[in-house]
């Protein structure tokens, strides 16, 4: 069965009572609710933030930073002369001049790679077949599981683990302690009234904005 | 016929490498760091500095992939060629075993094959991902350290979790082969744990965002995984701090009197800040075992991934049935992340209630779980048909090019080119040959 999750996107502001819409006019309607009850007091209205594309733009960046090596980008040459043993003129093949002349970082390398290789979808049209097969016959999906072969690598992506079945536990992000708060401007967490005073004042809209 | 074997693995944080001969692993930090008075330090330089105050780093292994050569061959040059140096050999007359991460874009193992043969000229070379090296060594000892049964590598299924610097590896091995269809990577690792700690300790205490390093050692020193992480919490969040012990002290360094920090048990505060002992002192409580908590629930920074159980629960989905259960009863844990205390008790706890009630759950570090892939490498240098049966001699490649050499390392191809159904072969041969005279 493929899955179909609901991504976050800018449109998912509950409580607006409309929406943009990229469908032609006709069919706009289907889209969302142009309904015509009232705007819901700001205390009843759910606090979405928790699951927009800022937020979620939010945790992406603070992941990015937390796999840096550096605070600050930091450039540091190397290559000023040679090690002793070694004459540093000796002439060097075309290949390895344009290895070392290069400055692609992975993210590039990962890049190229997945436009030689799209295995993703290949990997994805492989289990669905396999899927297909099982549901036919049982003698085949014990054939299928007893597969010798090890098979081809799955390329930097596909073997990514998948989420997590449990549910998120959420933090304050001041102290530690589990965050039975919410923000109601950035939907930060915080554990109680000492803690929210603290995030409203120093860290509020601001961290990662 | 070379005389030494030299066998490196190329983690992002240290190179792990040693000739088989003496059997002693050199570790050797795998970056260079610019110190604040301005002092650029390649590799093993490192070791000397006392004062890693606000250093900056850059590292040629990117998410454990071997990305940028130019700050490599910085490294291995000083490494492997300085007559200073104790691992100095001559290429041309050495055999490398090289380790890398498993799933690497081929480019960048092309370039690898290409620096190693073209510009160091070792005579012959084999690159593995490192995790296959493990059955080499006698996991038996392991499990029944006083009466192990006999062993004859490799050791047939072996389930691999590689926690290193940059990401968490699951890799089961059967028969001493990678099944690739399984495995399956975490991102998180020691690096990101590091961070982490440095942004917790930076919103509470002391602004450490630019003490990468210091960090680090207050992690490798403070740091331990929870068994019981809710009642941990809730006793950093209730008591006080002197009756409770989980809080520790970490005295930060004295770079004026050259003192090195260390860690302590708590003493409360008697005087005020600025009283006559001009120590710094860093205290530290659910940071301890929150930190490395992300390691066992990625999920709760956010990040779209399951912990190491859940993963390796996953990881078992993709090979045949009849292996799962000596899979899981074989886990071996390598990596720096394997050292911190109180990892083989949670995996253990975590992963009992996911595995089949009739299976066995073995879980086992070894000794040093950070040189162990090492000294794999050794034992399957020492058997040296199989070695030779894997390697491709210098002659080779510059006969047959670097595709050719690709594919035998990834054993497509077990034999020289013309023996094989393998047109596209030798119309690459052609090629190169072409590109050589033209040189």
């Amino acid at each position: 069965m493929p899955t179909i999750q609901v991504l976050p996107n800018t449109s998912t502001s509950s409580g607006a009572n409309w929406t943009y819409s990229n469908l032609p006019p006709a069919l706009a309607h289907t889209n969302s609710l142009p309904s015509n009850t009232a705007r819901a007091p700001r205390s009843k209205r759910a606090n979405n933030t928790e699951n927009t594309a800022a937020r979620q733009r939010q945790i992406n960046s603070r992941i990015l930073d937390l796999e840096r090596d550096n605070y600050r980008d930091a450039v540091i040459v190397v290559g000023k002369g040679g090690v002793a043993g070694r004459s540093s003129s000796r002439n060097k093949s075309q290949n390895v001049r344009r290895i070392l002349a290069s400055q692609k970082t992975f993210a590039n390398h990962l890049a190229d790679e997945e436009a030689l290789h799209p295995t993703p979808a290949v990997v994805h049209r492989q289990r669905v077949e396999e899927e297909d097969a099982m549901d036919l016959d049982g003698d085949l999906k014990e054939g299928l599981m007893n597969i010798q072969d090890p098979g081809q690598p799955l390329g930097y992506a596909a073997s990514a683990s998948k989420p997590s079945t449990k549910p998120k536990r959420v933090f304050c992000e001041i102290c530690g302690y589990w965050g039975k708060y919410k923000c109601q401007k950035c939907s930060a967490r915080y554990c109680g009234l000492q803690c929210g005073g603290v995030h409203s004042e120093t860290k509020c809209n601001k961290f990662y904005a | 016929m070379p005389s030494t074997t030299l066998v490196v693995d190329n983690g992002s944080y240290t190179i792990k490498a040693g000739f088989t001969t003496d059997k002693t692993c050199i570790t050797t930090p795998n970056c260079i760091a610019r110190t604040r008075d301005k002092r650029v330090l390649i590799g093993q330089q490192l070791e000397n500095c006392r004062d890693f105050g606000s250093a900056v780093f850059r590292r040629p292994v990117e998410k454990g992939y071997l990305v940028n050569w130019e700050a490599e061959k910085e490294i291995w040059d000083r490494t492997f060629l300085d007559s200073e140096s104790k691992l100095k050999c001559d290429p041309r007359n050495t055999t490398l075993l090289l380790t890398e991460a498993p799933n690497a874009p081929s480019t960048l193992q092309t370039n690898c094959d290409q620096m190693v043969f073209e510009e160091y000229e070792f005579s012959a070379y084999y690159r593995c991902v490192g995790p296959t090296l493990i059955p080499w060594n006698n996991i038996n000892t392991l499990y029944s350290p006083e009466n192990p049964p006999p062993f004859s590598p490799p050791a047939e299924v072996v389930m691999v979790i590689d926690s290193g610097f940059s990401h968490t590896h699951i890799t089961p091995i059967i028969n001493g082969q990678l099944w690739n269809t399984a495995v399956r990577r975490i991102d998180i690792g020691g690096k990101f744990l590091t961070n982490y700690l440095k942004e917790m300790v930076s919103t509470r205490t002391w602004n450490m965002m630019e003490e990468t390093y210091l960090i680090n050692q207050v992690k490798e020193s403070v740091c331990y995984i929870s068994t019981n992480f809710n009642e941990d919490l809730e006793k950093c969040h209730s008591m006080k701090k002197s009756a409770n012990d989980i809080v520790v002290d970490f005295v930060l360094p004295d770079y004026n009197s050259g003192k090195a920090g260390y860690r302590r048990p708590h003493v409360p505060k008697k005087h005020p800040a600025f009283g006559g002992n001009d120590e710094q002192v860093m205290e530290l409580s659910d940071e301890r075992f929150s930190v490395p908590e992300l390691l066992f629930t990625p999920q709760d920074i956010g990040l779209a991934q399951a912990g190491i159980a859940e993963t390796v629960m996953q990881s078992l989905e993709g090979v045949p049935e009849r292996y799962r259960s000596l899979l899981l009863a074989n886990i071996v844990v390598i990596g720096g992340n394997a050292n911190i205390a109180g990892f083989l008790e949670r995996l253990e706890m975590e992963l009992r209630p996911l595995a089949p009630a009739e299976s066995v759950v073995r879980i086992v570090k070894p000794d040093n779980p950070v040189t162990y892939t090492w000294q794999g490498g050794v034992a399957l240098a020492g058997d040296k048909a199989e070695i030779k049966r894997r390697q491709v001699t210098r002659a080779d490649y510059m006969e047959y090019g670097s595709l050719w050499c690709a594919k035998k390392m990834a054993g497509e191809i077990s034999s020289v080119p013309g023996t094989g159904p393998t047109g596209a072969v030798e119309k690459e041969n052609r090629s190169h040959k072409k590109k050589r005279m033209e040189d």
